[in-house]
């Protein structure tokens, strides 16, 4: 391995230029855990951050302390005018990207039948037509060996009462993972979601009985333990890594077993 | 995008952008975002719209309007971590919120009927009422540095409400009333003038 690889100790590659790695929601929960293992290979990280500054001024600050760089970028991801400017500003900085985590999610949980079409479009805006619009002015400035990981969940698949808006969402973002995947695999860019199981972070506080709701999907996955945040981000960085060049299109669960059972 | 953090804004300027984002992050007509309006029960407005708003403020404006505040507060009092520390101080004993969650049905004197019987607490006449008063007290306080208009309201009537039923729909629809056009006017405003970016006497 070259000494100071990017790539992190796992590497073989010659680049030495830091890694530019871009995590949308990255201020908290799974995005900040993302960021900052990407910082501990030295990377520069655009921590994109929606309304919470205050967060993701910490992982920032973080990101600084494992050894990578920083910059905060505020945007709606909702609207392409703004993933436009966001990825204008990175190309404007950086010139380059070399990773794009695809993690920012929002969501309305109520029931399918009771979803107003503004709150679907929100959602759907927000967790899958931003992975779209990414894509399509990510790649312009990415190149052979360029990753887009997105995020998803295990209501894709299953039902999971008043998670429709999202689910769906997700579902679309894994199809949309597929389609990216073979149109940006003659560019040597690979494309894939990870799909995690619950884990433990604030968004579940601020759902009903979501305690409960965390206390039975730990008993019944198979390890007895929910999926960790540092857990996931060292999946997305594994897909990030040279070694996974071949995996291409994949939607990859990480969920200690917990959907193997029926 | 980084906000303008130099610029240095008149009242009258922060009140007709707080409309125009107000109408824009709501989808109602500018018309409707009168200053005395509610934006719950008058213009309809819901968790989304509060990210937009609070999104639009911070890039119009570069100051933080902190919607995700209240919220947070919101649940503290839903899973009655706010109530234990009420009791905590009140009985000098320690009080899971957890333990307070299971007692049914959910009212001030119940959970003293509970604490009285598991922990050894004695009960004293009015003691619900006085429960119920430290614990709107406390969330009031919680309260203050949110874009919430607090000014005059009827402490009573709130713990009234909480006494009967810790999760009151009521008291959630009295304390977020406050929440009006002109509150989240008067927060930026002098959130802008701690900054000093309120242009002096405007």
């Amino acid at each position: 391995m070259p000494a100071g690889s990017p790539w992190g100790p796992e590497a073989t590659v010659g680049d030495a230029a830091p890694r530019t790695v871009l995590v949308t929601g990255g201020g908290r929960g799974i995005g900040r855990a993302i960021a900052l293992r990407f910082a501990e290979t030295g990377a520069v990280v655009f921590v994109n951050f929606f309304v919470n500054r205050e967060a993701a001024e910490k992982t920032a600050h973080d990101v600084g302390l494992r050894g990578g760089v920083a910059h905060l970028m505020q945007a709606d991801l909702k609207e392409p005018s703004e993933i436009k400017r966001l990825v204008a500003e990175i190309k404007g900085r950086a010139g380059r990207l070399d990773v794009v985590v695809s993690n920012a999610a929002s969501g309305v949980l109520r029931d399918t039948l009771d979803l107003s079409s503004k709150q679907w479009d929100w959602v759907v805006a927000t967790n899958a037509r931003a992975l779209l619009i990414l894509a399509q002015e990510a790649s312009q400035i990415m190149t052979t060996g360029g990753r887009i990981i997105a995020l998803s969940s295990l209501g894709s698949q299953r039902v999971i009462p008043g998670y429709a808006s999202i689910g769906v969402s997700k579902a679309a973002l894994e199809g949309l993972t597929r389609y990216l995947a073979v149109e940006l695999a003659p560019r040597g860019i690979t494309v894939n979601t990870v799909s995690a199981g619950a884990v433990e972070t604030d968004v579940w506080q601020a759902m009903p009985e979501g305690t409960a709701a965390l206390a039975a999907i730990r008993a019944r996955t198979p390890g007895g333990a929910l999926v960790t945040a540092d857990e996931v981000a060292g999946v997305v960085h594994f897909l990030a890594s040279p070694a996974a060049q071949a995996i291409q299109g994949q939607v990859l669960t990480v969920d200690g077993g917990y959907s193997l059972l029926a | 995008m980084e906000p303008d953090t130099r610029k240095i804004w008149t009242r009258p300027e922060v009140r007709v952008d707080v409309g125009r984002l107000i109408a824009e992050s709501l989808g109602v007509d500018e018309a409707t975002v009168t200053a005395e309006a509610a934006l719950i029960a008058d213009l309809g407005a819901e968790s989304i719209d509060f990210l937009d708003l609070s999104f639009k403020c911070q890039q119009t404006f570069g100051v933080d309007l902190p919607m995700r505040l209240i919220q947070e507060r919101r649940l503290e009092w839903r899973d009655l971590s706010v109530l234990a520390q009420v009791l905590e101080a009140r009985y000098r004993l320690p009080v899971a919120a957890e333990d307070l969650r299971m007692v049914s049905p959910a009212t001030v004197g119940a959970v003293l009927e509970h604490l009285a019987a598991k922990r050894g607490v004695v009960r004293a006449a009015g003691d619900a009422g006085e429960v119920a008063a430290a614990l709107v007290s406390r969330m009031l306080d919680d309260l203050a540095p949110t874009p919430l208009d607090l000014s005059g309201l009827d402490v009573d009537q709130l713990a009234g409400y909480l006494e009967k039923n810790l999760h009151s729909p009521e008291a959630v629809e009295v304390v977020m009333s406050r929440l009006t056009v002109h509150a989240v006017t008067e927060y930026l405003a002098s959130r802008l003038a701690d900054a000093g970016r309120l242009a002096v006497g405007a």
